[in-house]
């Protein structure tokens, strides 16, 4: 098992579908490029998630309640 | 011939490449923005309306919204912006290479109905524009043109998404311009009738308060996790996921909350949160116009992205995968069409129970996800494994459904329903501290966890992590 893509490290040839040729491509493309690892949430993506979705919201419900 | 290929990619289902994903931050945003927009936001600033005043409505619904954002942006954004694909390809890990039929059905239902509903929208404002300009032909009732504008909407709509993500781009950056609009009507209202919004008193405001307040952030929390259906469509075009996230907080989360405001401003003082409505009033015929091409510009925008979301998750079916772009285009707009033309008196009044049914479902999708990518599968997706439905393949599971997500979201929707009727707003139980979105989402994901552990991970399926 891959561990960067969860993916099984030497795909059996014979066992696989066959896929649209150029669906393939673009599977092999990613596959090879390591890409899909790389492109998760960094920090600072995080960060603004936290900021925008979790503490502001609080801090917004907080303020709210207290308003007349 | 529609197939992917360097120049029409974006017309596929399948993984779009990082030459293809040129949508940069400010683009996306707008594009988001755009779809984000439109009558709904008035619908949501109307119900908030009813229960709080104007300050605590718009606190609590700008909480949900950003809440709902989240949960959506964390749920399918990952494998969505990692890998090119759309929201029902990103489900296919959890619900099996079968099962993925369940969130593509719940994406059409959600979108055709929504669609349908705000290109009606579309052609009453149009109609009324048309009336208000005394353009409107001789001899003709209202009503009687609503149909030929909504068949005029579907034909413009089809005409821009011959160029797919293209024409989602260009128009966004034209149609963009109406929620700076929204706002100008937004300050209007404030503007003129200041005095009388603060003093203003929620009609139908239950005696407990803080069920009032729950209520808001609830209506702003299962507002945005609709946008479920829509995200994975556009924010495939943005490079990767370290892109997206504040587009979509900020381009997708609050444009909805802040147009909402107009929506129940206009409930509190004037009983009416249609803009279009109550602009006259303020401005004679000239804010009339202006406030009816809002409306149209608003519906038609996002029913652009809406049409285009639901032609690319109809191509995961190997039927639709090969078919012509032109002929996807058709198959999607076609209910949308049908129904805005031929019975739009009965999409307004049965379609809403219907749409608040459909949008319980988003909620246990979104705690599925989280659970799966997150802490079974530790962000790890097989890319192949989505586009693959042979048995042996991971995501196979037993013939192609995986049990875990079914009985998740059998139980999170019943977790929903049992904690406050969709329909009703009748609530149970711990409603007016937890939300029932948030309950859901949660206990979704929890019982998804528990059943793979004890039975999908056990027999083997699934492609897990050992």
């Amino acid at each position: 098992m891959n561990e960067r893509t969860g993916r099984r490290a030497s795909p059996d040839a014979a066992t696989r579908e066959l896929l649209d040729p150029e669906l393939e491509r673009r599977i092999l493309a990613l596959e090879s490029s390591g890409l899909e690892a790389a492109g998760d949430f960094d920090l600072y993506a995080w960060l603004w998630i936290l900021m925008l979705g979790v503490i502001g919201p609080a801090l917004l419900l907080v303020w709210g309640w207290f308003e007349p | 011939v529609s197939k992917p290929s360097e120049t029409g990619a974006d017309t596929g289902a399948w993984p779009l490449l990082r030459a293809e994903r040129n949508w940069g931050p400010w683009r996306l945003g707008i594009a988001l923005a755009t779809a984000a927009a439109a009558t709904w936001c008035y619908l949501i600033g109307e119900y908030a309306g009813y229960y709080l005043n104007f300050f605590q409505g718009g606190f609590a619904l700008t909480a949900g919204s950003m809440i709902g954002m989240m949960l959506v942006l964390v749920a399918a954004g990952p494998t969505c912006a990692r890998f090119g694909i759309e929201s029902v390809a990103s489900a296919k890990p959890q619900f099996g290479s079968r099962g993925w039929i369940i969130p593509a059905s719940m994406q059409l239902l959600s979108i055709v109905g929504w669609n349908a509903l705000l290109l009606i929208f579309f052609a009453k404002s149009v109609s009324q524009l048309l009336l208000v300009l005394g353009w409107l032909p001789t001899g003709l009732s209202l009503m009687q043109i609503v149909p030929f504008t909504t068949l005029l909407a579907c034909a413009i709509v089809f005409l821009v998404l011959v160029w797919g993500a293209s024409g989602v781009t260009h128009l966004s950056n034209i149609l963009v311009a109406h929620v700076f609009v929204g706002l100008w009507m937004l300050y209007l209202l404030v503007s003129h009738r200041w005095p009388e919004l603060i003093a203003a008193k929620p009609a139908s405001a239950h005696p407990d308060h803080l069920w009032n307040y729950t209520t808001g952030v609830e209506i702003g929390i299962a507002s945005l996790l609709s946008w479920w259906a829509y995200l994975g469509a556009l924010i495939r075009m943005a490079p990767d996921a370290k892109k997206v996230a504040l587009p979509v907080m900020l381009g997708m989360g609050l444009p909805v909350p802040l147009l909402s405001l107009i929506g129940m401003a206009g409930i509190l003082v004037l009983k009416d949160s249609d803009p279009s409505s109550w602009l006259r009033n303020v401005g004679g015929h000239l804010y009339a116009v202006i406030a009816l091409s809002f409306v149209a510009a608003a519906n038609f925008g996002t029913a652009i992205a809406g049409i285009y979301a639901s032609a690319l998750g109809l191509r995961n079916f190997r039927a639709l995968e090969r078919l012509p772009w032109l002929v996807a285009l058709l198959v999607t707009i076609a209910p949308v069409a049908f129904l805005g033309t031929f019975m739009p008196e009965l999409v307004f009044s049965k379609f809403g129970p219907f749409l608040a049914l459909v949008g319980v479902c988003f909620a246990p999708i979104c705690g599925i996800q989280i659970a799966d990518y997150y802490f079974l599968r530790r962000r790890s997706i097989d890319i192949r494994a989505i586009y693959e439905s042979c048995p042996g393949n991971p995501y196979y599971f037993w013939a192609g459904f995986n049990p875990a997500a079914i009985i998740a979201m059998l139980l999170g929707i019943g977790v929903y329903v049992y904690l406050l009727n969709p329909l009703t707003y009748e609530s149970r139980g711990p409603y007016r501290y937890l939300t029932a979105s948030l309950p859901t989402t949660v206990i979704a994901g929890a019982i998804y966890i528990a059943v793979t552990h004890l039975w999908v991970m056990r027999s083997r399926r699934g492609g897990y992590p050992r």
